[in-house]
């Protein structure tokens, strides 16, 4: 029976062994235990040995120096002279096989923000999850402002547990409730800006005669009654800005950053609160087009549907509450702008004019709110005093935008 | 000393058998088929032979990593011990234990031991128990050249020496322990003599001659039998395949092998059969067939064995 | 996670009460002794050589001397030398024997005079005693309980290599259980169940407890191995502690009781398996966990029961886990360093104290 002559497994890993030379040829007559091929193990160069007397014979294609072959497979036979044995197919080539190379897995490290650590004992943020209270808005009151257990339940509008803090004895009765995080993140915004910004008002009373009459002919293209003042207050601010680039800044880390796009924000009030929408190249846009996309911006707060493209990269922002009824008012600078344009309604104003006759005329207010790190007081009632010029002006908007006029 | 016919067969019949197992085991390591390490034991069946045929079947036998012999002369199931060595469920050690660690207690065989000299204080333990219980059965632990300089086998050996517990030191001498000479190991040439040191009988035998293991064996059975104590019994021996399968032998050279395989047990003992008109020529190849046969059964019945099934991974850890 | 390493500047040691009014497990009306935890372990020996004729002893210096700690005294002369046997010095061939003895159905109880020497015999201890009925596939079992005595403090100033704790490093292997008891009611009832356990069993004696006395019943009883024990219950603090570190743990509790503080002591008892059910369960009580343990630091029982503590509580936890533990270095001899290697009951004080701010 002839005998198969295989590389064996010679060390503990070993799955293949290259064939260095072969000691014997086909056809020579080998004795058992005689050396009849070197083999290059992962290890060290070993002898295979002839595992029978008789002829070698049947040296397979292809198991030549170089050669790696599997621990197992069969590459040769030894046999008896005359003996038939079976024909194998040629061992496919394999090169010398490098190990598979291990791809280290590359870690990739996501820039996350670190928002700051709310601290809480994870017991209080167990029962924090249960009542559905968000830690970021309850205040701690335990040592070193960790937030404790009835902090939580405080805040949680289903909790009936007494506070143990300092000021329950204010808040005996009444509901307490959640704000919502519009409420919440505007509060906070203000709060950060009249912290940090130095800011002061300065208010004109603009005549609005003329404004009004084209405000007539802009009213037959939208549908939109109110929001035309606004919209030509947009393309007069964009203007204006364009001339006075320190109140087209923000302050940021101690520098003035004059920007140079002009992205006017309009202050829109929803149900959840005050969003304000940017109209973004409002210097270059149409009048006819800032109206549709104010118009567009005044559906999608109905809806709450803004995306943070239409919420960021506001230059300045204009708010009017004339609709509202209000004649005057200081509005907060929306950080990081340098200064905020709030509008009052319209009233018929007795006035005096300049031959001293009095004339009942529609008078609007304007206060201009600056943060005075980027324009002090000149510069402010410079800038406003554009805008009014701009109103009074009958001329400097026309239907289509183009400029005349102050332009 | 007189033997039955019976166990003449008996003798030889174990030793082809255990002498196929190896060939088709290490056939199966070489393949890379059998995993993990395996330690060939050809060359060496007289020795184990000799001594399991003088023992009962209550008797207990303490192996060491070369331990398939051991078992199967001791009567291991040759289906069980392939269906082990290739990690199976149907392994005496349900795919456990491998190679190394094949038990089989129902035969007596408290297993292979990886650890060398460890099965050592086992028998002593084990013959312990049998002399406290008044039981008449001996403990027979084996061990190499090697084994017999570890604390395992000096401790042992002065612990059964005082107690005089019914142990039998098996040190089958097959002069290498992996690739350390003997004469780079241990002072004394003749290893039997260790026995004066602890007090109790050493014999040295031939142990490429299967009876003369069994004469020496049954002598140092009886004498345990009777509550004489321990025996140190050194078999002088030879490994004809490397310490593990397919290990490239660099350390002795192929004329010392060629040698010790003229002494091959086989061969001899079936010359000797036939010569003293114990057996007839194709009566013995009748059991050669036979043994080939049984063992390439076994070979089949362990390859088609399901593997271990991994939900029962946390079983066998605590009683 | 923090733990209180001990300050070079010791607070005053605190021996542990050796009063057994500090933990008291079997009340007045019980028919019961009080014995040292010594005698306790010796009436477990005792009570089991009686009912199981397999049970025998094997150690050095155990017959007529009765053992380095005077445990095994009087069994000698009730059972005779084949069952109580002494042994030459060879720790690994005691365990050895014993684990063969055990294969073939004895049920050998050793000694190796201290759990320091326990290196000796780790071959067979953890190659074979722990792994042989694995490694056979279940054909055989290894019924043995190896008793060592361990610990450091006992004022006898034994040092480096006489002191040690060193539970962890059998916790570590599957198939074995490791016993650690505090009190006399507790080392005899968990002794018997080791003896009676089918696996290989480390049975700890804390040195230092041997002469602590506690009631013990008259009637017979086993405690479960793998259970922890509430020697103490309370809202306020859990308490995880072994050995002897559960009678500073309640020396504490008293202590801070006095401050309003209720402190519930959790004795692990079996170091392995762990009653990791029992720890938690204490753990979502209170809130806030100490963890008091006299091994070292590095890889000490209490990693492993702050870990339990965060797996089974970690939403009720009020405060980080507080952990005290030997120091990380060898015994040193001269007392004013053997000073503050372990916690004592003010370490614990100030740890619950920590734990409640």
């Amino acid at each position: 029976m002839p005998v198969e002559v295989f590389i064996h497994k010679m060390t503990d890993h070993m799955e293949s062994g290259r064939i260095v030379q072969w000691l014997a040829k086909e056809s020579d007559r080998v004795e058992r235990g005689q050396a009849i091929m070197e083999v290059e193990t992962d290890k060290a160069v070993a002898e295979l040995e002839a595992p029978a007397s008789g002829i070698l014979k049947g040296i397979r294609a292809g198991a030549l120096a170089g050669a790696e072959v599997p621990v197992g497979e069969t590459i040769a036979f030894i046999a008896e002279p005359d003996e038939q044995i079976p024909v194998l197919p040629p061992l496919s080539s394999q090169g010398h096989q490098t190990p598979n190379s291990v791809t280290v897995a590359q870690v990739t490290t996501q820039a996350q923000s670190i928002e700051p650590r709310v601290r809480a004992s994870p017991a209080v943020r167990r029962v924090a999850r249960e009542l559905g209270v968000d830690l970021g808005s309850v205040t701690g009151t335990g040592p070193e402002g960790k937030i404790t257990e009835s902090d939580v339940r405080a805040i949680s509008s289903t909790g009936t547990h007494t506070t143990k803090t300092a000021t329950s004895t204010l808040l005996e009765a009444g509901e307490l409730a959640d704000l919502n995080s519009v409420q919440r993140l505007t509060g906070e915004r203000m709060l950060q800006s009249l912290q940090t910004a130095p800011q002061f008002a300065l208010t004109v009373s603009a005549d609005m005669t003329n404004a009004l009459r084209i405000r007539e002919s802009l009213k037959n293209e939208l549908t939109d009654e109110h929001p035309s003042v606004t919209v030509m207050l947009v393309k007069i601010v964009a203007t204006a800005l364009k001339h006075q680039p320190r109140a087209n800044a923000s302050f940021e880390a101690g520098r003035v950053k004059l920007h140079k796009q002009v992205n006017v924000g309009v202050a829109i009030g929803t149900e959840n609160g005050l969003i304000v929408p940017v109209i973004k190249d409002a210097d270059q846009k149409k009048t006819i087009d800032i109206a549709n996309e104010l118009h567009t911006f005044r559906e999608k707060a109905r809806q709450m549907r803004f995306s943070t493209d239409d919420l960021s990269g506001g230059t300045f922002t204009i708010s009017n509450l004339g609709m509202y009824g209000i004649d005057q008012f200081n509005a907060i600078i929306n950080p990081p702008q340098s200064a905020i344009l709030a509008v009052g309604q319209v009233t018929k104003t007795p006035v005096a004019l300049p031959d001293n006759t009095i004339a009942i005329r529609p008078i609007m207010n304007l206060t201009l709110t600056v943060d005075h790190r980027a324009m002090d007081g000149v510069l402010g009632a410079k800038f406003l005093a554009e805008i009014k010029k701009s109103l009074e002006n009958s001329n400097s908007i026309q239907n289509d935008g183009t400029a005349q006029g102050n332009n | 000393m007189q033997v039955e016919r019976e166990a003449l067969l008996d003798m030889y019949r174990r030793m082809v058998l255990i002498r196929e197992f190896e060939l088709a085991a290490m056939d199966l390591f070489k393949r890379g088929q059998a995993k993990g390490a395996m330690h060939p034991y050809i060359g060496q069946e007289a020795s184990g032979v000799g001594v399991c045929m003088a023992l009962r079947k209550d008797d207990v036998i303490a192996g060491t990593h070369r331990s398939h012999g051991h078992n199967i002369a001791k009567g291991a199931d040759t289906k069980k011990m392939m269906a082990e060595l290739l990690g199976k469920e149907t392994g005496y050690c349900k795919g456990r234990g491998g190679s190394m660690h094949i038990a089989a207690f129902e035969t007596g065989s408290l297993g292979a031991l990886a650890v060398v000299g460890s099965g050592i204080p086992l028998a002593v333990g084990a013959a312990l128990a049998f002399k406290m219980r008044g039981e008449d059965r001996v403990a027979v632990p084996f061990t190499g050249d090697g084994g017999s300089n570890t604390g395992n086998w000096h401790e042992g050996v002065n612990m059964a020496s005082i107690w005089d517990l019914p142990v039998i030191f098996v040190l089958e001498n097959n002069h290498y322990a992996v690739s350390t000479r003997l004469d780079n190991a241990v002072k004394v040439k003749d290893l039997s003599i260790r026995a004066q040191g602890y007090g109790i009988p050493g014999i040295r035998v031939d142990g490429f001659d299967v009876l003369a293991v069994y004469e020496a064996a049954t002598e140092a059975v009886a004498r345990a039998r009777r509550g004489e104590g321990p025996t140190l019994l050194v078999t002088e021996s030879y490994r004809l395949e490397g310490h593990y399968a397919g290990e490239p032998e660099v350390y002795r050279t192929r004329a010392e092998v060629e040698e010790y395989r003229k002494l091959d047990p086989i061969p001899r003992f079936r010359t000797y059969l036939i010569d003293n008109d114990k057996a007839k020529p194709d009566e013995l190849s009748m059991i050669d067939v036979d043994a080939k046969k049984e063992i390439s059964d076994a070979v089949q019945f362990a390859k088609t064995s399901p593997t271990p099934d991994p939900t029962t991974a946390m079983e066998y850890i605590y009683a | 996670m923090t733990s209180i390493e001990r300050d070079a500047v010791t607070l005053g040691s605190t021996k542990p009460a050796m009063s057994p009014n500090l933990i008291v497990q079997v009340p007045p009306d019980v028919p019961g002794k009080e014995m040292s935890y010594q005698e306790a372990i010796r009436e477990a020996l005792r009570e089991e050589m009686l009912r199981d004729e397999r049970v025998f002893l094997m150690g050095e210096d155990i017959a007529k001397h009765g053992g380095a700690f005077g445990v095994t005294r009087t069994l000698f002369d009730q059972f005779g030398p084949v069952r109580v046997r002494n042994t030459p010095i060879s720790e690994n061939t005691i365990v050895g024997a014993g684990t063969g003895a055990a294969l073939v159905g004895m049920r050998p109880v050793m000694e190796i005079m201290f759990v320091d020497f326990s290196g000796l015999a780790m071959d067979q201890i953890y190659q074979e005693a722990a792994k042989l009925r694995f490694m056979t596939g279940g054909q055989c079992k290894v019924p043995w309980v190896l008793r060592m005595p361990q610990g450091g403090g006992s004022g006898k100033s034994t040092a480096a290599q006489h002191s040690q704790s060193l539970e962890v490093l059998f916790a570590h292997i599957p198939g074995l259980k490791v016993v650690l008891p505090s009190t006399p009611y507790d080392a005899k009832g968990l002794l018997k169940a080791a003896i009676r356990d089918d696996n290989p069993v480390i049975f700890l004696e804390h040195k230092f407890l041997y002469p602590f006395r506690g009631r013990v019943p008259d009637q017979d009883y086993v405690l479960p191995l793998g259970k922890c024990d509430i020697k103490r219950q309370g809202k306020d603090v859990t308490i995880v502690a072994s050995g002897l570190m559960v009678w500073h743990a309640m020396q504490a509790a008293n202590i801070v009781a006095q401050e309003g503080i209720s402190v519930e002591v959790v004795d692990v008892r079996t170091v392995s398996p762990l009653d990791e059910d029992a720890i938690g369960s204490s753990a979502r009580k209170t809130g806030r966990v100490v963890l008091v343990a006299e091994p070292c630091r590095s890889y000490g029982p209490t990693g492993e029961w702050g870990m339990v503590v965060i797996e089974q509580a970690f939403d009720y936890l009020q405060a980080p886990i507080v952990r005290l533990t030997g120091r990380f270095t060898p015994i040193p001899f001269a007392d004013s360093l053997e000073k503050g290697a372990w916690p004592e009951t003010s370490d614990v004080v100030r740890a619950i104290q920590q734990v409640m701010k």
